[in-house]
């Protein structure tokens, strides 16, 4: 009882002398102002990295290259935009810091902060994905030139490697193809006994998708497959061959 | 003829810069704070510092307080928080993979047991494991049975839906009884 009347003591005299003092009431108000900004900032960085990762990964038919198996991951990993995940566990980073600050709960928070973290970007993935946006919104720092975002496209699109070649098929002789590409260039690929393609035979006319592999310096044709212009997607297969 | 005051009075006096009628708040709730304080940390030279902090935290961050809420959630929010930053700092790895309870909602029932029982032998017997109990169910037990803070308010201070408060309280009074008759069993084996 004495250690209570002590401290009671102890807080009326700093309170007198001024060492304590309340907060105004405007701290509170911009507080609460700040932490709604903060997380609507936040939510809109968030959509706009989602948005660029899946633009990114359905411009290089990552996704399609997906149904060509374990070969392809390695492939899909070394394209992925490094540069945006690092800002994305930035951002992951500084919300477990503000989650361990300021939770009082009875809950591990790197473990709620990862794991709300990744639903909560995987549901803006499927959104982004589902509302087909995603090309609009991760267009849109390089369009406006917004300071750091432009730089980022720029030096994505220097890293990326060429996983895929679309074009016509105009000629093929054996396991020479020849294409016309999208800009009018004409390429000559070589497939080998290891090529997977997903129909028998191609025609003369055929919109082809190549993914190719790197290996060194040189690039080996790891799968072919028939892609719809129209519908900018990949047939499904007929009767492929597997090697 | 003596007036009482309210917690609300005494509160919007405070926030007009009256000291001495934080003052009186200290005095209807250090005593409170200190038994919560005490049976929740288990650690008397934690209590003092906590409680010191809890005070000077209520006072410093009054205007932010709701007055449509009550002053005994807010002030027993404060200790809460503080609490577990001192049970934080005690452990590297202080609580579970995260709380369900805090995020899904249960439908409240009614616990027909303890209309058996008696509550004071009921306390006695929580008393004797509540250390042992874990952190959760420990600091719903003190504030229902000791505290006697209402559903509402320990949603408030703990800040889960009302519906998951009367769950958790069932469950902490579950394990107690486990650990009471545990303890009995021993002590009958012993002797």
């Amino acid at each position: 009882m004495n250690t209570i009347n002590n401290i009671h003591n102890l807080i009326l005299k700093k309170i007198e002398s001024g060492a304590i003092r309340q907060k105004p009431k405007w701290h509170f108000v911009l507080m609460t102002l700040g932490i709604v900004f903060g997380v609507i900032a936040l939510f809109l960085v968030l959509l706009y990295l989602v948005s660029f990762v899946a633009f990114f990964l359905r411009e290089h038919l990552l996704f399609e290259a997906l149904s060509f198996g374990p070969r392809t991951v390695f492939e899909i990993i070394y394209t992925l935009p490094f540069l945006l995940i690092v800002l994305v566990t930035t951002v992951f980073l500084i919300l477990h810091v503000l989650v361990r600050h300021f939770a009082f709960a009875y809950m591990k928070p790197v473990a709620a902060t990862l794991g709300l973290g990744l639903l909560f970007t995987l549901f803006l993935f499927a959104l982004v994905l589902l509302a087909d946006k995603e090309s609009k919104i991760a267009r849109f720092g390089q369009t406006q030139k917004v300071p750091g975002i432009e730089a980022i496209h720029t030096q994505l699109k220097k890293r990326a490697p060429p996983l895929t070649l679309a074009g016509t098929l105009l000629e093929v002789k054996g396991n020479v193809y020849k294409l016309k590409l999208k800009n009018g260039d004409e390429v000559t690929l070589m497939v080998s006994d290891r090529t997977r393609k997903d129909r028998p035979v191609y025609e003369v006319g055929d919109t082809l998708v190549f993914f190719l592999q790197k290996q060194g310096s040189e690039l080996f044709v790891v799968a072919i497959r028939l892609y719809d212009e129209t519908k900018e997607t990949i047939m499904p297969p007929q009767g492929g061959v597997k090697p | 003829m003596t007036v009482t005051y309210t917690d609300i009075d005494i509160v919007r006096k405070v926030k007009q810069g009256d000291a001495e009628a934080f003052g009186e708040l200290m005095n209807r709730y250090e005593a409170k704070l200190t038994r919560y304080l005490g049976r929740f940390l288990h650690d008397d030279d934690a209590v003092t510092d906590v409680l010191q902090d809890v005070l000077v935290k209520a006072y410093i961050n009054i205007q932010s307080f709701d007055e449509s809420y009550t002053f005994s959630s807010w002030v027993y929010r404060i200790a809460h928080n503080e609490a577990l930053n001192v049970l934080k700092k005690k452990k590297s790895t202080p609580f579970s993979w995260f709380d369900p309870e805090a995020l899904v909602p249960y439908f409240a029932y009614h616990d027909k047991t303890e209309e058996n029982i008696d509550l004071e032998v009921l306390k006695k017997d929580i008393e004797q494991v509540l250390i042992k109990l874990p952190e959760s169910y420990r600091e719903i037990l003190v504030l229902y049975f000791y505290e006697e803070l209402s559903y509402k308010e320990i949603s408030l201070v703990l800040k889960i839906p009302i519906s998951s408060v009367g769950v958790r309280i069932n469950r902490a009074k579950k394990k107690a009884y486990e650990l009471v008759k545990l303890e009995t069993t021993t002590i009958h084996e012993y002797h």
